[in-house]
């Protein structure tokens, strides 16, 4: 997957959009509740937060056309994401 | 009163908090141990506003609270619920005081960069496609020498671990 610091944007390596990351309450991932091997459960509106180090483009694309107020979790550090900058790496 | 810094190393900041006094105590209390008080009105915004739903089991009486649209009932327990308040807007915040102040260190510089933990402004952040206004709660700020400028255009980009 691709992600662009600027615009907070998540896309899949294709290029599709996946989602604009955003949280009102500027959670710290590392002080949530873990839930499973790979996903949280936020403190504050419960929603469950996913991983992105551990799905694929293909994973996430559907998680989030099934539901788009998904929340997700990237490290720009982790393998499978590109950081881009207005589409280029 | 201590001026703790922010050492989240995580976004990569390292820029002196100023805290927010949000009653009369507490700002008296800054005052007296020498900060300066940038006191400011708790004027709230129709643009930041939260939504929600209520819906009543016809049997049981239980009622049942959404949030976003994204919040709905199993299809086959659907039917079983009647809609008490259809979707409606409402302010989601309850200050303290109908006024707050930024408490400004004696030593802080004129242009220096700082993060205001609690903005007194109401300053909509993100506007949902379904309406939801939500409300900047933290913003870097450069204190002018008479006031805190917020920067709105914040260097978020900078940020490692995201969560959204």
């Amino acid at each position: 997957m691709k992600y662009d610091p600027i615009n907070k944007t998540l896309y899949t390596d294709k290029g599709e959009l996946l989602k604009r990351l955003f949280c009102p309450y500027k959670i710290d991932w590392d002080k949530l509740p873990v839930t499973s091997a790979n996903n949280r459960t936020c403190t504050t509106c419960n929603h469950l937060i996913i991983d992105t180090a551990y799905v694929s483009d293909d994973e996430l694309l559907q998680m989030l056309q099934q539901n788009p107020s998904t929340c997700l979790k990237i490290d720009i550090n982790q393998p499978n994401v590109t950081v881009i900058v207005n589409g280029k790496t | 009163m201590e001026t703790p810094y922010d050492l989240n190393i995580n976004n990569m900041r390292f820029f002196r908090v100023i805290e927010t006094a949000r009653n009369k105590d507490s700002i008296n209390e800054a005052v007296k141990n020498g900060f300066r008080v940038i006191i400011k009105k708790v004027e709230p915004s129709s643009q930041i506003r939260s939504k929600y739903l209520v819906v009543q089991h016809k049997k049981t009486g239980e009622i049942e609270v959404f949030k976003t649209t994204h919040d709905r009932l199993d299809f086959d327990t659907y039917l079983d619920y009647k809609i008490i308040i259809d979707w409606t807007f409402y302010y989601p915040y309850n200050f303290e005081s109908p006024y707050a102040a930024y408490l400004i260190p004696p030593d802080i510089k004129k242009g220096q960069r700082v993060m205001v933990e609690d903005v007194i402004e109401d300053i909509v952040e993100y506007i949902s496609a379904e309406g939801i206004g939500y409300r900047l709660q933290k913003c870097e700020a450069i204190w002018n020498g008479k006031d805190l400028i917020l920067q709105l255009e914040k260097d978020d980009y900078r940020d490692v671990v995201i969560v959204g």
